[in-house]
C-alpha cells in the first residue's frame, strides 16, 4: 500500500491477543520464517519510505526514541518517558541507560542528537525532513537527557518520533545501513539473500535481558497468493504476514493445522476522485457515487468480508475516529436524483485507472464499475502498471478516477494539499487542519480530527470504501503476534513458538 | 468444396471452429446472462441448471462470459493475421522484386524481430503501450510481420523468375498488373494456409499475454484473464481454471486443424514456416 | 568462405549493436521513474533528486548509453536498481532455477515423443499412427500455462501430493527445490513433446524412403536394427537441432509457466523487473536472450553455408 503506517487502536484495544499464564507462557528458543510480500528496498527506514523496509527492520533492528505498542499506543522506546512542557513546545526525553549498538557502540544523547540532526539536514537523505524540521533546537543537558524545543507546536511530533523515519543509526556503523543494518533492537542483521530472504539473529546484548524470544527470524518475501498458501501448508514458512489473497483465508481457517487472525491496520482503501476534471468537480456528481456504492457488498466481493467500511479518510483503529458511515447510505435512487440535480440525467462514461500491483484495488475497481453503471454512470476500467500510475495519476494527475489504498496513518494533511493528485481544494479544510495541528488538549484534537473527517466526507471528495484488515495465517504453535497492525511493523520482540 | 470435406483434419476442424464462430455470434444478440453483470449473491457455484459451468467471484455467470470471450480471440486472432500479412506481404514483395540491398534489408529487420524473445518483447510493447486488448493485438501482428514477409518473398522470388511472368513483361504488362495476375494468385493458398494457422497461434498468445494481465482489460471477459482470476480459487472453485482453457485447446485445435486440411487440399508441398 | 565469414560477422554485431541500441531507446522512454517507484508516492523532491543523481538517471540518453555499453565491453555490468546487486550475479542466481527446468522439460519431452514418433512412423496411417498424431494435435492446442494449472488442480488441490507452487531452493532443500520444478517441467516438456513427435515421425518417415535402409533392408538385415540403428541415427539429426534451439527458446518462454508456479526464475526476474522499472535488469536480460538467439542462428546459417557451398552466394 501507499506508505508507511503507525497510529493508534483504542477502539480494538481490547482485541489485542491476550498473553494468558500456565501454558501460553513463552518460552525461549527456536527459529520462525514470516513470509512477507514485498522485498524491502534496502534495510534502511530512514532512506526511504517503502513499507517493506520498516516491515523487515523496524522494532526488529533498528529502534527510535518512541514505540507503538500492540494497542497503537505510544510508550518507550529508547527513551524511557518523555516530558512536555505547558506551551506544547518543549519535549524532554529521558534515554534508556545501558542501551548497546549490535556493533559495540554505545547510545546515549549524542549519538540521538547527531541522527536528529542527520535527518534535517541540507544534505538529508531522509525521505521525511519535514518531521523533523520543525525542532529549533536540540539540548544534551546529561548523556541521559535530550530536550527538543519546537518552533511551534506540532501535535503529531510524538507520532512521528513513532515513524521507521526517526529510528536510531549508530555514529560509527551508519555507513552501510542499507545493506548492513546496525541497530539498537532485539534481532541483529545476519543476512540478505536479493530475492529471497532477510535472516537476523537474537542480540544477546539487548537492553531488555528478557527479550527476545526467539533465537532466529527469518523474513521470506513472497508476493503471490497462491505461493504464500503453498508455502505455509507445505511448511516452508511459519507465518504469512499479509494475506494477499482474503479467499484464501477462508479456506485456512477451516484447517486447525493454522490459525487465521483479522485484525486492523491503518490503510484506508479509497475511490480517488479528480476533483479538479469534469464532470467530478461538481460535489453533487461525487455525492451521488458515494450514495450508489454499497461499502460492504464491496467489502464481501473484493475482501471476502475481511474489512470494515469507512465514512472518511481516517481508519477506525486510529484515535479520534468518527464513524460517518451513515452518510451516503447505500441508495441508488437518491443517486440517479442527484446526477439529475446535477445534469446528467442519463449518467455520463468516464475512465478508472487502477494499479496492476494491487489486485484489491483491481477487483475493488471492478465491483465498482459494476455499482455506478447501475446509476447510469459506465465506467471504463483501464489498468496500468504500477510505474504508469506514479507518472500519469500521482504525478501528472491524468485521470478521472483511480482505486487505492492510503498505508499511512494520521496522513489526513493531504487534503491540505490542493495540488496532491486528486486536487481537493478546500479553504475550511486547510483552516481547521492547520488547527488541528496546533491542538495542544486531546479534546481539542478529537474535535478538530473529527471536523475534519467530517468535511472531507460532506464533500464526498473521493469514495471512502473500507479499511484494509491485518490479515494473517499462522501455524497454530506461533504465539504473540501481533493481530493488527497500528504500525507499520512485524514486531517480533514478543512472538514464541508453543512446542 | 467435397475435396476439403473429404480431408479428416478439414472436416473436423471446420467443425470446432464453426462452433466457437458459432458461439460467438450467439454472444452478440444473446448470452444467458449478463456477461459482465455481477451477482453478490450467487458467486462461486459449481456448474447448476441455472449456470451450467458455474460462476465466478462476482457471481457472474463462466457460460456467458466464456461466450463473450470467443468474440475477443476472433477479433484477435483477425486483427493479428490481418497486420502481419497486410504488412508482410507488402515487405515480402518488395524484397523479392527489388532484390539486393533491400532484399537484405528487409530480411535482416525479420531477423531483428526474430532476434528478440517474443513473450518477452510483447511484454516490454504492453508495458510502454499500456496493457490493453488492442496493444496486445499489435505486439503479436508486429512478431507475424517477418512470417509473411519470409512466405511472400519464398513464393514471389520464385514466380518472377518464371517464363511466363517474363512473356507478360514482354506483352507490355506493368509490373502491378503482374503482381496481380501472377504473383498474388500463387502466393494466395500458403498465406490462407499460415493465415489460418497464426489465427490459432494468436489465440494463444493473447490469451498467455491476458493471463499475465497485459491483454484484455476487466469487466471484458477474456479466456486468458479468466484463468487468471481462477488461480487463488482453485480451493473453492474449481470449474473456473478449467472451462475458459478447455474453450481456447478448443479453438486452437480447431484453427490448427482447418489450417492443416487446407494444406493438404491447397499444397500438398508446403512446409510450416518457422 | 573468408569473406562470407568478416561480412556475416559484421552484420552480427551491427545487429547485437541494433539491438541494444533499441532496448535502450525504449527502456529510456518508457514512462515511470524507477526513483519515484522505489521512494514510494510521499517522498519529497528533494531526496528523489538525490537518488535521481545516485542512479546516474540525470544524465542525457547517450551519456547513460554509452556508460551502459562501456561497461559491458569492459566486462563491468550494471547493478540491479531494486536488488543492489551485479545484474550478471542476479542472472546467475534465476537460471539455476530456469536452467534445470528447462533442462527438466527437454527431457520429459524427449521420453515421450521419441518413442511415440518412432512408434507413428512405423505404424503410419494405421489406427496407431492416428492417435498419436491425434494427441501432438491437443498438445499443440493447449496453452502450457493452462496445463500448468490443471496439473495444479489434480496434484496439489485435489490429491495434495505437489505443492501448488514457490520455490523452497537448492540449498535449503534439494529434493524440494527438483519436486517443486517436477510440475512445470512436466506442462512445459508435454508440450514441447508435441512437435518433437511430430517432428521425429516425420523425419524417421523421410530416412525410411532412402536408398541406405531399402539397401539395408535388402541385405536381409533385422527391421529392429534397421530402423533403431540405420534410420533412427539418422533421423534424430533435425530433433537435435529443434531439441537445441527449443532449449534455448524456453529460457525465455518459461515467462508463463513460471508465473504459474511462482518460480523465481529468469523470466520472471524480468517481468517483475519490468513492473519495478528494475531498467539496469531488463536491460542486460534482453540483450543477453537477444545476443543467445541471434549467435545460434549465425552459427545454423555457417554450418549450412558449410554444408552448403550455394548458400554463402545469397
Amino acid at each position: 500500500m501507499m506508505k508507511k503506517t503507525i497510529g493508534l487502536i483504542l477502539a480494538l484495544a481490547l482485541m489485542a491477543i491476550p498473553v494468558a499464564a500456565g501454558a501460553d507462557t513463552p518460552v525461549r528458543g527456536g527459529s520462525m520464517i514470516v513470509c512477507q510480500p514485498a522485498e524491502p528496498p534496502g534495510l534502511d527506514p530512514t532512506s526511504n519510505t517503502a513499507a517493506a523496509i520498516d516491515r523487515v527492520v523496524y522494532s526488529n533492528i533498528y529502534e527510535g526514541l518512541v514505540k507503538v505498542n500492540r494497542k497503537g499506543e505510544f510508550t518507550p522506546g529508547l527513551a524511557t518517558g518523555w516530558d512536555l512542557s505547558a506551551d506544547g513546545k518543549v519535549y524532554t526525553f529521558h534515554l534508556r541507560k545501558g542501551v548497546k549498538f549490535h556493533n559495540g557502540e554505545v547510545f546515549n544523547a549524542e549519538v540521538a542528537k547527531w541522527n536528529l540532526e542527520r535527518a534535517m539536514g541540507e544534505k538529508t537523505v531522509n525521505a521525511h525532513p519535514e518531521f523533523f524540521r520543525g525542532i529549533a533546537k536540540i539540548e544534551t543537558p546529561d548523556a541521559d537527557t535530550l530536550v527538543l524545543t519546537l518552533k511551534d507546536v506540532d501535535a503529531l511530533f510524538i507520532a512521528h518520533m513513532a515513524e521507521g523515519d526517526a529510528v536510531m543509526l549508530p555514529m560509527k556503523g551508519y555507513a552501510d545501513a542499507k545493506s548492513n543494518p546496525i541497530g539498537t533492537g532485539p534481532f541483529k542483521f545476519v543476512k540478505w539473500v536479493r530475492g529471497d530472504s532477510v535472516t537476523m539473529a537474537r542480540f544477546d546484548g539487548y537492553w531488555n535481558p528478557e527479550r527476545p524470544y526467539l533465537d532466529k527470524v527469518v523474513f521470506k518475501f513472497i508476493g503471490d497468493a497462491s505461493a504464500q498458501l503453498a508455502a505455509l501448508k507445505a511448511g516452508d514458512i511459519d507465518v504469512i504476514s499479509s494475506i494477499a489473497a482474503p479467499e484464501s483465508a477462508m479456506t485456512l481457517s477451516k484447517d486447525n493445522r493454522f490459525k487465521v487472525t483479522f485484525g486492523t491496520s491503518t490503510s484506508e482503501v479509497i475511490m480517488s476522485t479528480n476533483n479538479k476534471v469534469k464532470p467530478f468537480d461538481n460535489k453533487k456528481v461525487r455525492q451521488a457515487m458515494a450514495y450508489a456504492i454499497d461499502r460492504q457488498t464491496v467489502v464481501d466481493l473484493v475482501m471476502f468480508g475481511y474489512g470494515t467500511p469507512i465514512g472518511s479518510h481516517w481508519s477506525p483503529g486510529t484515535p479520534y475516529y468518527k464513524d460517518l458511515t451513515g452518510k451516503f447510505p447505500y441508495n441508488p435512487e437518491k443517486a440517479k436524483a442527484l446526477l439529475k440535480e446535477a445534469g446528467y440525467p442519463d449518467g455520463f462514461s468516464a475512465t478508472i485507472k487502477l494499479p496492476a500491483i494491487y489486485s484489491y484495488s483491481k477487483r475493488a475497481g471492478e465491483v465498482i464499475a459494476d455499482m455506478l453503471g447501475k446509476v447510469g454512470i459506465k465506467l471504463k476500467v483501464e489498468i496500468v502498471e504500477w510505474g504508469q500510475w506514479i507518472d500519469r495519476i500521482f504525478k501528472k494527475k491524468e485521470f478521472e478516477l483511480t482505486m487505492i489504498g492510503h498505508a499511512e496513518p494520521w496522513d489526513i494533511g493531504i487534503y491540505a494539499n490542493p495540488n496532491y493528485y486528486f486536487q481537493y481544494d478546500s479553504k475550511e479544510f486547510q483552516d481547521t487542519y492547520a488547527k488541528a495541528l496546533k491542538a495542544a488538549t486531546e479534546a481539542q484534537k478529537a474535535a478538530l480530527f473529527g471536523k475534519c473527517q467530517e468535511i472531507i466526507a460532506d464533500d464526498a471528495v473521493n469514495g471512502y470504501l473500507f479499511s484494509a484488515p491485518a490479515l494473517r495465517a499462522m501455524k497454530a504453535n506461533v504465539m504473540g503476534f501481533w493481530k493488527n497492525a497500528p504500525t507499520i511493523a512485524l514486531d517480533m520482540t514478543e512472538v514464541w513458538r508453543k512446542k | 468444396m467435397k475435396r476439403f470435406f473429404g480431408n479428416k483434419n478439414f472436416l473436423v476442424g471446420f467443425i470446432l471452429s464453426a462452433v466457437v464462430l458459432g458461439m460467438a455470434l450467439t454472444s452478440l444478440v444473446w448470452t444467458p446472462y449478463d456477461a459482465n453483470s455481477m451477482n453478490p449473491r450467487h458467486r462461486l457455484e459449481s456448474s447448476s441448471f441455472h449456470h451450467p459451468l458455474g460462476t465466478d467471484q462476482y457471481g457472474r455467470d463462466i457460460l456467458s462470459r466464456v461466450m463473450v470471450g470467443a468474440v475477443n480471440s476472433i477479433v484477435v486472432g483477425l486483427v493479428t493475421v490481418s497486420i502481419g500479412m497486410g504488412i508482410g506481404v507488402l515487405l515480402g514483395l518488395a524484397a523479392a522484386y527489388f532484390g539486393r540491398f533491400a532484399d537484405e534489408a528487409i530480411m535482416r529487420f525479420s531477423d531483428l524481430l526474430f532476434a528478440f524473445p517474443a513473450v518477452l518483447s510483447a511484454i516490454l510493447i504492453t508495458s510502454i503501450l499500456g496493457p490493453s486488448v488492442i496493444n496486445a493485438m499489435f505486439a503479436i501482428g508486429l512478431f507475424y510481420i517477418p512470417i509473411f514477409s519470409r512466405l511472400t518473398r519464398a513464393v514471389a522470388t520464385t514466380t518472377w523468375k518464371r517464363e511466363y511472368v517474363a512473356a507478360a513483361r514482354a506483352c507490355g504488362r506493368s509490373e502491378w498488373a503482374i503482381v496481380g495476375r501472377h504473383i498474388l494468385p500463387n502466393i494466395l493458398s500458403p498465406l490462407i494456409i499460415q493465415g489460418t494457422i497464426q489465427f490459432a497461434v494468436a489465440i494463444l498468445a493473447e490469451a498467455g499475454l491476458s493471463y499475465l494481465g497485459l491483454g484484455t482489460q476487466p469487466p471484458d471477459p477474456s479466456w486468458g484473464r479468466m484463468l487468471n482470476e481462477a488461480q487463488t480459487f482453485m480451493d473453492m472453485a474449481p470449474w473456473m481454471a478449467i472451462f475458459p482453457g478447455l474453450a481456447i485447446a478448443w479453438a486452437v485445435l480447431g484453427f490448427n486443424l482447418l489450417g492443416d486440411g487446407l494444406r493438404d487440399t491447397l499444397d500438398p508441398k508446403m512446409v510450416r514456416v518457422r | 568462405m573468408r569473406r562470407y565469414l568478416i561480412k556475416n560477422i559484421t552484420i552480427l554485431i551491427l545487429l547485437l549493436f541494433i539491438i541494444s541500441l533499441t532496448v535502450f531507446a525504449i527502456l529510456f522512454v518508457l514512462p515511470g521513474d524507477p526513483a519515484q517507484i522505489i521512494l514510494g508516492i510521499n517522498a519529497t523532491p528533494e531526496t528523489l533528486a538525490n537518488l535521481r543523481a545516485e542512479l546516474g538517471l540525470d544524465q542525457p540518453f547517450w551519456v547513460q548509453y554509452g556508460h551502459w555499453i562501456g561497461g559491458l565491453l569492459t566486462g563491468h555490468g550494471s547493478r540491479s536498481i531494486n536488488y543492489d546487486m551485479p545484474v550478471y550475479d542476479l542472472i546467475v542466481s534465476r537460471l539455476a532455477v530456469t536452467g534445470p527446468l528447462a533442462l527438466m522439460a527437454i527431457v520429459f519431452a524427449v521420453i515421450i515423443s521419441i518413442p511415440l514418433g518412432i512408434y507413428a512412423a512405423q505404424h503410419q496411417n494405421r489406427p496407431g499412427d492416428l492417435i498419436v498424431m491425434g494427441f501432438t494435435q491437443l498438445g499443440l492446442a493447449t496453452p502450457e500455462f493452462w496445463l500448468g494449472i490443471l496439473l495444479i488442480l489434480i496434484f496439489a488441490v485435489k490429491w495434495r501430493l505437489f505443492s501448488a507452487g514457490g520455490f523452497p531452493g537448492w540449498d535449503v532443500s534439494f529434493g524440494g527445490s527438483l519436486k517443486a520444478l517436477l510440475l512445470p517441467a512436466f506442462a512445459l516438456g508435454v508440450i514441447r513433446a508435441s512437435i518433437i513427435t511430430r517432428l521425429t515421425r516425420s523425419s524417421m518417415l523421410e530416412v525410411l524412403r532412402e536408398d541406405y535402409i531399402r539397401t539395408a533392408r535388402a541385405k536381409g538385415l533385422k527391421e529392429r536394427t534397421v530402423v533403431y540403428v540405420h534410420g533412427l541415427k539418422n533421423a534424430l539429426i533435425p530433433v537435435l537441432t529443434i531439441l537445441g534451439l527449443q532449449l534455448g527458446q524456453l529460457l525465455a518462454g518459461a515467462i508463463i509457466i513460471e508465473n504459474v508456479y511462482y518460480l523465481p526464475g529468469l523470466g520472471r526476474l524480468v517481468f517483475q523487473a519490468i513492473g519495478q522499472r528494475d531498467l539496469p535488469v531488463v536491460r542486460e536480460i534482453v540483450v543477453f536472450m537477444a545476443a543467445a538467439v541471434i549467435i545460434v542462428n549465425f552459427f545454423v546459417d555457417f554450418t549450412y553455408a558449410f554444408i552448403d557451398p550455394r548458400f554463402r552466394k545469397r
